[in-house]
């Protein structure tokens, strides 16, 4: 484990910018949706194997807690997609590598230009799903 | 052969078969996965949502169209390949006993062979007609 004791020091001291932030985020979005992923299969085996049991997982996921998980998670999964083709992109193309800095940074722009819409009209329907303001 | 193999080839050096495919197989899987599971957010999240999906509504607005099945089980075999080989690769990179490496990876290949044999008989199995007698989301 002192491997991973020492990649999570050196995070710090390493001083490579927006290269490192991509790659982290990347890694870091990787993690999260797995382990999502991991949890959702089984929740979506339940349509079949346990439908009663879908219905409650279903109700945990209209909890605020999982709401939150919704907002982290699809941004995650939308920074992963644009990462990754980024990285393919500029192994296909290594002539891009001149501009790694511009196109790393146009990456995390495009995340947040397209997480934005998304995310306010999920949040959209989280406060819509509160039943606060009438509706359902 | 391309020009990476070709210079492998010439200085001596052995192509792992199973690293080279590995490698492959999460570009191409990927560049996949992007439109299948664009797709899936907009239907899921942004177009309905957690306060419409229910049962009864994955089985008639989904599951009894033949297509998303289909759709599913794409998107199920290629992120379940792909985030078993990702997690392998993130092992690799933490725990630096060999002993530990393996048998961890092994654990998640073992669960991920788990989740897609669950998945794919879920949505084989699961019925065209929602079953009657469940109850709502609460």
């Amino acid at each position: 484990m002192s491997g991973l004791f020492t990649t999570v020091r050196e995070v710090f001291r390493y001083q490579g910018r927006e290269g490192q932030v991509a790659w982290m985020g990347h890694r870091a979005a990787a993690l999260g949706t797995v382990l999502f992923f991991m949890i959702h299969i089984i929740d979506t085996s339940f349509v079949y194997f346990w439908p009663e049991g879908y219905q409650h997982a279903i109700a945990l996921y209209r909890s605020p807690l999982f709401a939150v998980g919704e907002m982290v998670l699809i941004p995650a999964v939308i920074y992963h997609a644009i990462n990754g083709t980024r990285i393919w992109l500029m192994d296909w193309k290594p002539g891009l590598w001149k501009y790694q800095r511009q196109i790393t940074l146009a990456t995390f722009a495009l995340t947040v230009l397209l997480c934005a819409p998304v995310m306010i009209i999920m949040g959209g329907h989280f406060i819509e799903g509160l039943g606060l303001f009438g509706g359902q | 052969m391309s020009a990476v193999q070709d210079t492998f080839a010439r200085a001596g050096v052995q192509i792992n078969r199973f690293e080279s495919i590995a490698w492959r197989y999460m570009r191409l899987s990927g560049i996949l996965l992007i439109p299948l599971v664009f797709g899936h957010l907009a239907i899921m999240h942004v177009i309905n949502s957690v306060y419409v999906i229910d049962y009864e509504w994955v089985i008639e607005a989904r599951w009894a169209y033949l297509g998303w099945r289909i759709y599913d089980a794409a998107m199920l075999w290629l992120a379940g390949f792909h985030g078993a080989l990702g997690l392998r690769h993130v092992i690799k990179d933490y725990v630096h006993n060999p002993r530990w490496s393996f048998a961890l990876s092994a654990a998640v290949a073992a669960f991920m062979v788990f989740l897609l044999i669950l998945g794919s008989i879920a949505l084989i199995g699961a019925p065209f007609e929602p079953v009657t007698g469940v109850p709502p989301v609460e």
